[in-house]
Order: C-alpha cells, then sequence, then structure tokens
C-alpha cells in the first residue's frame, strides 16, 4: 500500500508544483498517511533554475558590462567548479548585480563597483593584463593577496571585497543547483532527529528556516 | 471553507460578536459556536484561508525573485516597521500589515515597533508558537513586590482551562514538573541534540537551581486523534511556519479553531471589517453592537449581538474602546477608573551570550526543529531577586552547526574554501534573555489629538519606554548567560545587550492596557475579563494583563478567553447579561 502510494506521488511531482502538491495532499490520501509518505527525500523535487546565460555580454544594473565581465571571472574563482558547477555558471554575477540593485543601498553598490574596478587595477598593475585574462592561478593568487592586504591591497579592499564575497556565496547557495546539490536540500524533512551520524549527510544542510 | 461562513450586510442580531480573529478571537469563536450560540466574528483584514492561501509554502529559496529578501523600495514604502521582524520576508510579507495604511506616532524621544497582521488569523498564522503556562509566582508578583495591581486570579483559576485548550490546539512539550513552570497536557516534546543534552548535564551540576527544558511549543509532534480530525497532521520540522502550514502541524485559528467553530453551523465571519467604535446604550448601560468601515470601499455598517467579546489584540482593542466615546464614557467606554490604555508592557529580549563547542564533529541533526531550549525564570519569587532590580527573565537558545551563511566571511578563495562552504562547520550554542517588564503608569498609550488612518479612525500615539529595571536585568542576563557559559566549557563566549538599540514592542508580546482587577476604581475588568463597567462587554486578549510575566502569554490569551465564554454564557442562561 505505502510504496505503491508513493510512487504514485512521485509521479504526480514531476507534474506539479510542490507547493500545489502539499496542498492537495491531504486530500489526496488523507490525513493520517501523509505523514508516512513525507519523510525522507520524496519532496526534495525543484524547479528548474533559469540562469541568464548573457549577463556578461551587456552592462547589468548596476556594473558596466567591462564590469560584468571582471566579477564572473570573480565569481569562478571564489567558487570555481568542482563536482558541482562554479558561480559563474550559475550566473551568481547576474544576481549579484540584480540584488544590489534592488536589495541594498547606493553605497554598498558602490562599494562593490569600486572593488570589482580596484582587482582590474591591480591585475594590469602587477600583471600587465586585465583580470580576465590573467590564467586561473593568476586570478586565483590576486584574490589571495587581497584577503592578505598583499600587494597595493589595503584593509578597506579587503572589508568591501568580503562583502562581495559574502554576497555571491548567498547567491551560490540560494540557487537551486546551490541549495539541492552542493548541499543537502530538505523540503519536507519529516520530523526532527536531534541526533544523527555526520557522515549519513556528509554536507551541510541547503535547506534552512531563515535566508 | 464554504461561502455561507462569510456575512457583509446584516441585520440579524447575533448572540455573541467577536471582534477579531487571531488567537483570542478564534478560541472566543470556537466555544460560543460549540455552546449553540449563533457568532459573527468580525475581522478588519482579508480572509485567508486554510491552505489554499498559503502562497509562499513549499517554495525553495530561488525561487523568490530576490532569494527571500525584500525589495529596498518596497521596504521603505510600506515596511519600514514590519521588516524590524524577525519573521518578515519576502515569503510572509503578505501576512504583515502595510505601515502605510496602519500609521501611529509615538512620543517624542521615544519609539514603538507594532507589529501588525490584519488578516483573517491575525498573529496566529505568525506566532512563534511557544507555549507555557503562568505560574502562581507569575500571579503573585505585583502583590508580592508591589508593582501594578493584583492579578485577580490565581493558577487554580486558569488550570482546568489551560487543559482545555492544550489538548484542541496540541502542545509538544517534555513534564518537568518545575514550580516556577506548571506543566501542560503535553505531545511528546522535541529531541535534543548531542551537545544540547550534555550541556544540559553541565548545568544541572553547576546550575541545580537553573533547569533547562524542550522548549514546549504548538506543534503536532504526535497529532491524537482529535487533531486527525480536524485535518491536521504531524509536524515535518520544516520550521517554516509563518508561511503557513498546509499540514496543520502548529495551531493557528484556521488549522484548529476555526474550523470546529465553522462546524458547528453557529459562525458567521465579517471580513474586511474594520471596527470603528462599540455602540454603547445608555439606557440599559449595554453594548448593542459595533460600528464597521469597509476595509476596502469606506462604506459603513452596524452589527448587532448580545455580547460583545474584544479579542482585536492589546493595542487593537485598546484603540477601538478609546474610540468609542459617550456621555458616560467620555474618555473610552468602560474607561470610568481611567486606566484604560495605561500599563503597556512588552517582553524584553535584549541579551544573550554564544560560543563555540569544542568536538562532536561526527554528530549532526536532521530536519529543522521548530523550537529551541528553554530555561524558566530562575527569579520566580522576591527571595530570588537580584539587589539591583526585580522580577526575571528566562534564556532560550539551543545548538547547531555552523553553515555557510556564518562561515561566508572567513578568509579563503577557491576549491577549499568552497568545499569548506559546503559543509557543517563547528557546533556553536547560545542563550538569549526573554525578561519581564514592569508594569508602569507612565507607559501609555492614547488617540492622537488630530491624526486619522484612511478609515477616519484616530491613529494611536504610543509612549512607551524601558525603564531602568529592564536595563540592569538585561545587563545582569547578559553576564549570568556569558558566565554559564563559559563555566560549562562553551569556548569563545560572545555576549551582548542590545536595549539601548532596540525599542519595546518586537517581542510583540504587548500585553497591559485595558488590566483585570478587583478593584473597579484601578482596573478595566474583573476576573472574568467583562468589564467592571458594562455586563455585556469582554475583553480577553492581552490588554487584559496585569503583568507580562516572563513567559510568551498567548496559551494565557486562549485560557483567559475560553475561561470568560463559559462565565458570560452562564451569565447569559442566569439572565444577567
Amino acid at each position: 500500500m505505502k510504496s505503491n502510494l508513493s510512487e504514485k506521488i512521485n509521479t504526480k511531482l514531476t507534474q506539479k508544483s510542490k507547493r500545489q502538491f502539499l496542498r492537495n495532499l491531504a486530500g489526496l490520501i488523507g490525513a493520517s498517511a501523509v505523514v508516512q509518505l513525507t519523510s525522507g527525500n520524496a519532496l526534495a523535487e525543484a524547479f528548474s533554475y533559469k540562469a541568464k546565460a548573457d549577463s556578461t555580454k551587456h552592462a547589468g544594473k548596476v556594473f558596466s558590462q567591462y564590469q560584468m565581465e571582471t566579477l564572473a571571472d570573480i565569481c569562478g574563482v571564489v567558487l570555481p567548479k568542482t563536482d558541482t558547477p562554479s558561480a559563474s555558471e550559475l550566473d551568481v554575477h547576474g544576481f549579484i548585480d540584480h540584488q544590489l540593485a534592488v536589495c541594498y543601498d547606493k553605497t554598498k553598490q558602490q562599494q562593490a563597483i569600486d572593488i570589482v574596478d580596484v582587482i582590474d587595477q591591480q591585475s594590469q598593475q602587477h600583471f600587465s593584463k586585465r583580470y580576465t585574462q590573467l590564467p586561473f592561478e593568476q586570478q586565483t593568487q590576486l584574490l589571495v593577496a587581497l584577503e592578505k592586504n598583499k600587494l597595493d591591497f589595503t584593509s578597506i579592499n579587503k572589508r568591501h571585497f568580503k562583502a562581495l564575497k559574502s554576497l555571491l556565496v548567498f547567491g551560490y547557495f540560494t540557487t537551486e543547483v546551490g541549495a539541492t546539490q552542493a548541499l543537502n536540500y530538505q523540503a519536507v524533512p519529516g520530523g526532527f532527529k536531534g541526533s544523527i551520524p555526520y557522515d549519513s549527510v556528509g554536507k551541510s544542510y541547503g535547506s534552512l528556516a531563515y535566508y | 471553507m464554504n461561502q455561507n461562513l462569510y456575512v457583509n450586510e446584516t441585520t440579524e442580531e447575533y448572540d455573541a460578536l467577536v471582534i477579531g480573529s487571531g488567537i483570542s478571537g478564534g478560541w472566543a469563536a470556537k466555544e460560543f459556536c460549540e455552546r449553540g450560540f449563533k457568532t459573527l466574528m468580525v475581522e478588519r483584514g482579508r480572509i485567508v484561508e486554510h491552505q489554499k492561501d498559503y502562497i509562499t509554502e513549499g517554495k525553495g529559496v530561488w525561487e523568490y525573485p530576490n532569494r527571500m529578501k525584500v525589495d529596498n523600495l518596497l521596504v521603505e514604502e510600506q515596511y519600514k516597521v514590519q521588516q524590524l521582524c524577525y519573521a518578515f520576508h519576502d515569503g510572509t510579507k503578505h501576512f504583515f500589515g502595510n505601515d502605510k495604511d496602519y500609521p501611529y506616532s509615538t512620543e517624542k524621544g521615544t519609539d514603538f515597533n507594532w507589529i501588525r497582521a490584519n488578516q483573517l488569523g491575525g498573529k496566529s498564522l505568525l506566532w512563534h508558537r511557544q507555549t507555557y503556562r503562568f505560574s502562581d509566582h507569575d500571579f503573585n508578583a505585583n502583590k508580592l513586590d508591589g508593582h501594578g495591581n493584583d492579578w485577580p486570579i490565581r493558577y487554580k483559576d486558569l488550570a482546568t482551562w489551560y487543559s482545555h485548550v492544550e489538548k484542541h490546539a496540541g502542545i509538544s512539550g517534555n513534564y518537568d514538573n518545575l514550580a516556577q513552570l506548571p506543566n501542560s497536557d503535553f505531545l511528546p516534546p522535541f529531541e535534543w541534540t548531542k551537545p544540547e543534552l550534555d550541556l544540559k548535564t553541565k548545568f544541572a551540576t553547576l546550575f541545580p537551581e537553573r533547569p533547562i527544558v524542550m522548549g514546549r511549543t504548538a506543534h503536532l509532534t504526535k497529532p491524537t486523534k482529535l487533531h486527525v480530525s480536524q485535518g491536521r497532521v504531524q509536524c515535518q520540522a520544516r520550521n517554516e511556519c509563518q508561511k503557513g502550514c498546509s499540514f496543520g502541524a502548529y495551531f493557528s485559528t484556521q488549522s484548529s479553531t476555526l474550523p470546529a467553530a465553522a462546524k458547528t453551523g453557529n459562525l458567521h465571519i465579517a471580513p474586511n471589517s474594520v471596527v470603528h467604535s462599540l455602540i454603547y446604550d445608555e439606557k440599559t448601560n449595554r453594548v448593542k453592537g459595533v460600528r464597521v468601515i469597509d476595509n476596502d470601499n469606506l462604506t459603513t455598517r452596524e452589527y448587532f449581538a448580545k455580547v460583545v467579546f474584544l479579542c482585536a489584540s492589546t493595542l487593537g482593542s485598546t484603540q477601538i474602546m478609546l474610540n468609542s466615546k459617550s456621555k458616560t464614557f467620555p474618555n473610552g467606554i468602560a474607561n470610568s477608573s481611567g486606566v484604560l490604555g495605561h500599563y503597556l508592557m512588552d517582553h524584553v529580549y535584549n541579551a544573550g551570550a554564544s560560543g563555540r563547542l569544542e568536538g562532536y564533529h561526527d554528530e549532526f541533526y536532521s530536519g529543522r526543529r521548530p523550537t529551541s531550549l528553554y530555561m524558566p525564570n530562575f527569579q520566580f519569587e522576591p527571595s530570588k531577586y537580584k539587589h539591583n532590580y526585580q522580577r526575571g527573565y528566562a534564556l532560550a537558545g539551543g545548538a547547531g552547526r555552523s553553515n555557510w551563511q556564518g562561515a561566508r566571511n572567513v578568509d579563503g578563495i577557491g576549491i577549499d574554501f568552497k568545499q569548506q562552504m559546503t559543509q557543517a562547520g563547528d557546533w556553536f550554542f547560545g542563550l538569549h534573555a526573554q525578561g519581564e517588564m514592569l508594569p508602569r503608569f507612565e507607559n501609555q498609550v492614547s488617540l492622537h489629538q488630530s491624526n486619522k488612518d484612511k478609515w477616519g479612525i484616530p491613529q494611536l500615539h504610543i509612549n512607551c519606554q524601558w525603564s531602568d529595571n529592564e536595563r540592569l536585568m538585561m545587563l545582569d542576563a547578559e553576564q549570568t548567560a556569558k558566565d554559564m557559559l563559559e563555566k560549562a566549557g562553551v569556548k569563545d563566549v560572545m555576549s551582548y545587550t542590545s536595549i539601548d538599540d532596540n525599542s519595546p514592542g518586537l517581542a510583540i508580546h504587548e500585553v497591559g492596557t485595558a488590566r483585570m482587577g478587583k478593584d473597579p476604581k484601578t482596573s478595566i475588568l474583573n476576573a472574568y475579563n467583562q468589564t467592571h463597567d458594562i455586563p455585556n462587554l469582554f475583553v480577553t486578549d492581552g490588554s487584559s494583563f496585569c503583568s507580562s510575566a516572563v513567559v510568551n502569554p498567548s496559551l494565557t490569551f486562549m485560557a483567559l478567553t475560553v475561561r470568560a465564554v463559559d462565565y458570560a454564557v452562564k451569565e447569559m442562561k442566569a439572565k444577567r447579561i
């Protein structure tokens, strides 16, 4: 009985939004069965996230096109491709541009613009190339130097970079891929267990009560 | 929910009018309806239907345009005050009032953050669901140390009513048998994490006078047949409650009291009905009904009943009473004592400490526990007070592993940094104070002399400040929490006191502005939440409180309300109302 219902629900999931599914659940199978069926990951089905492929092809809301190109590379360097995509592959630079425009004030926007410019200037000064033309290793070295206040980076640069990096990390782990693949996503945990072996999960949770 | 529930124009005289549909209003309606009384619930806001109107439930963070953050411009224009609430985000903002529609003023040099939830269900949709009975130490406090007036009731008066509401609502918790925190009728408690259990053991040795328990919360950890019959199921530990819960796993008007009331066939609801004032009959000294202004089109109408229950929230009910003026009551209805609007209290949540735990890296948890640990007030009688302030505070908190939200500020670039962000980090443990605020005459709400809202109702003017008692309490709470953590072996302990950064209001536990009391000269309500002045007018929300106590107030709103309905029904049957 249980497995048949589970199957039925999983099939339905691919057709319906999870939210509608939850709404209809009690009506569909009756209240008592819901409890058993919703435990586990059956509902961790997610919607597709449509990253814009062309964020670097034009100016953003906050950044110029040139800056968007730099920012995209910064994203790819801070969170590079591993068994999950890089931040630039997930259009986190596009998200940062959007989020700065909508949810941050002018001062914070300007600080983000300035630090992207500073990174490119330091690249030109020390490697005689714009940041996007550096090999990946040198791109990494430059950002490591920034966090160590090396080269001509100042502690203020570092503070503004940390703010940008914080938004970058937020942007990555709140994408569908970031939340559900890079992390463990429990849409409907099915109850709270106070003690389980860490290895049984192996990573942090991408599903949070507050973001 | 069927459409026949809702009324707009009606000439019917109901048995009972219930003003408000939140925690108190839901209970008043249910109790009247189940006793066979024709009841009209008057709600100022829109209809919110269970399940259907939980429009953000189950959405992944990536599905929100700004990943659950709210647009700057929108915050600036509409939610400047509401955004201060911890639960305000893009997934819940539709359950908060629009500040533009609900203006109020504050006395120069003071501030008060008034969080609004004006829709069917009110704040029962948004509440934090912590549920604790008052103890006799709470009811005795005013009498023993002389602040405020003596509560006209004691624990024994409420005990059976607490049980009554708990069985229906569903309260999870452990039978801890503490004098300062009476047991409820519990469903099983939520589980502790391993570090929490170890700290509990350490605290028990180091601080035997300060027991720590699992936070008691209105969640169905193990639904009874009664809960299942309400269409509710077990809590799934999503901890996204304020978006609404289609499982009905936490108590709200929609999940629990409204379906029970509707089932009787005795309930009608008048949504979008902003109560302007109560209609008072000088000859009979009775309230006949309410004057209502339509939320949307500003037309006026009236509703009538034999008895009126004000359950419109502390400030909401007080505003209605202040605005109900007559020859007999020129300063607000049932206000012969003159204390209406005075003694406004909130809780003071402005101190705490947290730090890192060593080890436990092989330990984890599954799910998002919708409650925390709770160390009830250990200064619960005058002999236990500190020398420089009175009353006490509880400490709430718990342990969890850090994640990218906290760790993203560390140095690091590249693959190792990414790997670090995907792993659970160190365990952290914190305790945060929830203190009592003393009742003070000067902390007052009144009607503004000239400012009105868009319905033409005089705005509230709030004059409310912390006193040195709350300030000294928070300074002590910070030190105490820090000391406890350090002695228990917590590392890198950081502590804070934030009382001068936060005005009253944000605990969203405002109470006290139409207080109960034995003496009609110094109180508005008698021991049954009935106004001293007018027999058929009752106020059963937080405005009736004589003291804030330390615990969260909602369970006591429920118990006072059902007890008051029981009393009102008896009085009506005896023809005294």
